[in-house]
């Protein structure tokens, strides 16, 4: 036999997808929040389209849209009045797998990306969905029954009908059926609660443009992204354009550094430290300790407690999206992005002045504290121009203090007592031991 | 160490505590037809009175019964059980229940964690355990402290005063987990980004909420699912938790009590209207809030105010007043809407 291969001997290997694969794998990759975040985003992009109110003003571009989530054992639905997807739209993506080749971009600057998001939602959520449009080109109406499409191997056309228009564009997509764990899920309130605050922290910056987006009847508020600001400290801001793609990088303090480390760490304590990576206004990752941004990446430092109080945010503004650095769950950045690599450079520059003045602090403790605990707390978009990273000056002649742990047992019951006591039930045992060992300190020597 | 709470009162003695235990007896008997009890145990703290262990088996009819008590106080709360099939356990709840062998879960239970104190980790960890291993159809009903100075953090200067975790909002989130404050109660910040706290008169609805969130959630995340036949199909419904008790009652301190049952989900409207006792409408928020603040009225009133019901409300209090009651308005009210329950107590010679 020969080496050669000749045309003869090709076979074929069928790579044609399949349905299931769309439906029970690819719904695999995502959390179910964020399913719901892309039929948000795709609100978001329709008011973005349509453009603002005509009593909107300048700082409030999206005031009067409105995006209604309501959820339960039984069905999930969105409505909102954020102008509809176009029956174009939905031909070119928001039915088609992938966006067409051909496809215009819908929105400049927008955060719909790939014609995958609003399948991915239904598959993940239900069995059965109902579509319905109203844009300026149409209104129209699609019913997705999945259990009937994956049967028919052939065809992955979906049918729509013309609808009656009611006179408010918008989306209304409602999907029944759930599937096994979303119901469980819809029908347990600290899931809703923490959609909440979810929708608060990662579509702050729409919620401050005036976009109002409510749960069940609650109003998600605005997460509010602040950073300390005064003469003696101030945060780094950077601004600069990097193959087309506008970015801003802002870092500094938004709370007083830690001069002692606690035992326990939960994860909403420290929900505002870390970096942020923004993409076109959607916070994409959010008080990132991990070397999904640049903890641990490469050789350099993984987050320490120490660093409890910094908050970096990296904004990526581009009018074609497809240029951010983000994968298709808007949850995640591409970390091979060369864009990405470059901004992380700088980054960890940045970084680096913080981690040096959370040693340097140490040194002086008392300064860096009352400098720490003066400035202000000022709204994050404020920093809106390049300026120079300013930390509070301390005094290097100061001797480091030498420490020494302390360590003891007592009984359960008796330390239960003064947690009563301070009205601290939740207090670690830890805690109770500094605590009235600062009181001996107070009321015996006075300190 | 603090006097244990049967020490300073008979607990058959307290007026709205009262009220709710029967209001809570109400709700399971309405559940009878739904539910079949006879391989139910009770669990509980029985203390020294025992109140709602008589009532599980007078009404109920449940026999099996396990109380835990402190291990220095529970000889004398042997020698108090009123049925021998109620079984003392020695030792405090989390020890108690964490020995609990398999077999021990394996029937449901009716379950009353009537702590005399606040929530505290222990009680957390109590209440994620039996969340956890308790069968379909069991009810777990919990009563803590729910004063809001109990979980206010002594101010102790600025460092407090500012963040969440200095208010007694941002205390009951730490020990319950993050998603629990419902979000009809955030208080906000000030722009002083000072964190508000709940008002005293809400925080034992708060409290009651969030707690009711934090079993719904436990149940949730366990992830288990029951199948049941149906025609020729076999359909998977998820266990759920279905809230079905939310009081607040003062017999001196603020109490909230909260529960509810452990079930399929298909079953959870049944459940549902069973404890609404036929006032269920899905559209409102359930189970609603009641604030049982009662104060003791004489039996002499007793009699007098009886004699104007059962009819409408206004009628009550017109007839009430024209009878010379001189109670005011807001408590002829609350003895309007919770008479049948309402107790008068006798010394009684022996």
């Amino acid at each position: 036999m020969s080496e050669e291969n000749t045309a003869s001997d090709k076979k074929v290997v069928h790579a044609d997808p399949t349905k299931d694969f769309f439906v029970d794998m690819v719904t695999r990759d995502i959390e179910l929040e964020d399913c719901i975040f892309d039929f948000l985003d795709n609100a978001v992009d329709g008011a973005r389209r349509t453009g603002p109110a005509p009593d909107a003003g300048p700082d409030h571009p999206l005031r009067g849209y409105r995006v209604d989530i309501s959820l339960d054992k039984s069905s999930f639905e969105i409505k909102d009045n954020c102008g509809g997807i176009r029956l174009s739209d939905a031909i070119d993506y928001a039915f088609h797998f992938g966006r067409r080749t051909d496809a215009p971009l819908e929105v400049a600057g927008g955060i719909g990306l790939y014609g995958i998001g609003m399948k991915r939602g239904i598959f993940k959520i239900g069995r059965k969905a109902d579509v319905i449009s109203e844009a300026e080109d149409a209104c129209f109406r699609v019913y997705v029954d999945v259990n009937q499409w994956v049967k028919d191997k052939e065809n992955w056309d979906f049918e729509y009908f013309d609808h009656i228009h009611s006179g408010t564009r918008g989306t209304t997509i409602k999907i029944s059926e759930l599937n096994a764990g979303i119901d469980t899920s819809f029908s347990d309130p600290v899931f809703r609660n923490n959609l909440v605050r979810l929708i608060a922290r990662d579509y702050s910056f729409f919620i401050d443009m005036g976009l109002s987006i409510f749960v069940c009847g609650h109003q998600a508020p605005s997460f509010r992204f602040n950073l300390k600001s005064d003469e003696n400290l101030q945060p780094a801001v950077q601004d600069y354009v990097d193959d087309g793609v506008n970015i801003r990088i802002v870092m500094g303090l938004v709370d007083e550094l830690p001069d002692d480390i606690p035992e326990e760490f939960k994860p909403d304590k420290v929900e505002r430290f870390g970096w942020f990576v923004v993409c076109n206004d959607r916070v994409v990752l959010a008080a990132d300790k991990s070397e999904k941004t640049i903890w641990g990446d490469d050789g350099y430092n993984v987050w320490h407690p120490q660093y409890n109080g910094i908050a970096g945010f990296v904004f990526f503004h581009a009018a074609d999206q497809r240029k951010l650095p983000w994968t298709t769950t808007k949850r995640e950045v591409d970390a091979a992005h060369p864009l990405y690599r470059r901004t992380v450079t700088k980054m960890k520059t940045l970084t680096d002045e913080f981690i040096a003045y959370s040693n340097r602090r140490k040194a002086d403790l008392e300064n860096a504290k009352l400098a720490e605990q003066a400035a202000k707390l000022v709204d994050l978009l404020k920093f809106d121009k390049p300026q120079a990273l300013r930390l509070p000056s301390l005094s290097q002649a100061q001797a480091r203090p030498e420490y020494v742990y302390i360590s003891y047992r007592r009984k359960v019951d008796d330390v239960q007592q003064i947690r009563v006591h301070l009205g601290r039930r939740s207090m670690s045992a830890r805690d109770v031991g500094i605590h009235t060992f600062e009181y001996f300190q107070k009321m015996e020597l006075g300190k | 160490m603090t006097t244990p709470s049967f020490e300073r009162i008979d607990y058959q003695l307290r007026y709205n505590k009262h009220i709710e235990r029967k209001l809570i007896f109400d709700v399971l008997v309405s559940a009878k037809p739904l539910v079949e009890f006879s391989r139910h145990r009770y669990l509980g703290f029985g203390s020294m009175w025992f109140s709602d262990f008589r009532l599980a088996h007078r009404i109920l009819g449940l026999q099996e019964m396990i109380s835990m008590e402190k291990t220095e106080y529970a000889d004398r709360a042997a020698f108090n059980q009123p049925y021998r099939s109620i079984d003392v356990k020695p030792g405090n709840s989390t020890t108690i229940l964490e020995n609990f062998s398999e077999s021990n879960w394996a029937s449901p239970f009716i379950c009353w964690l009537d702590y005399d104190g606040g929530l505290g980790r222990s009680v957390v960890k109590d209440l994620e355990l039996v969340l956890q291993k308790f069968t379909a159809n069991s009810v777990l009903i919990v009563t803590v402290n729910a004063s809001r100075r109990s979980y206010r953090p002594i101010r102790s200067g600025a460092d407090i005063d500012k963040t969440r975790i200095g208010t007694a909002l941002g205390e009951v989130e730490n020990l319950l987990g993050p998603g629990t404050v419902p979000s009809r109660f955030e208080p906000g910040i000030t722009e002083g980004n000072v964190h508000l706290d709940v008002s005293e008169y809400d925080f034992p609805e708060f409290m009651a909420e969030a707690l009711l969130s934090f079993m719904s959630h436990k149940v949730a995340l366990s992830g288990r699912r029951i199948d049941s036949q149906e025609g020729e199909t076999v359909k998977s419904s998820p266990i759920t938790f279905v809230p079905l008790f939310n009081f607040c009652h003062k017999d001196g301190a603020e109490m909230i009590t909260v529960g509810g049952a452990i079930v399929a989900a298909k079953d959870e409207s049944l459940w549902q209207k069973a404890a609404a006792l036929g006032d269920f409408s899905p559209t409102q928020r359930f189970p609603r809030h009641q604030r049982l603040d009662l104060i003791p009225i004489t039996l002499k009133e007793k009699i007098v105010l009886d004699k104007c019901l059962p009819y409408g409300k206004e009628e009550f209090l017109g007839m009430a007043k024209r009878a010379g009651v001189k109670l005011d308005d807001d408590e002829l009210a609350k003895y309007f809407y919770y008479y049948q329950h309402f107790p008068i107590f006798f010394e009684a010679p022996l």
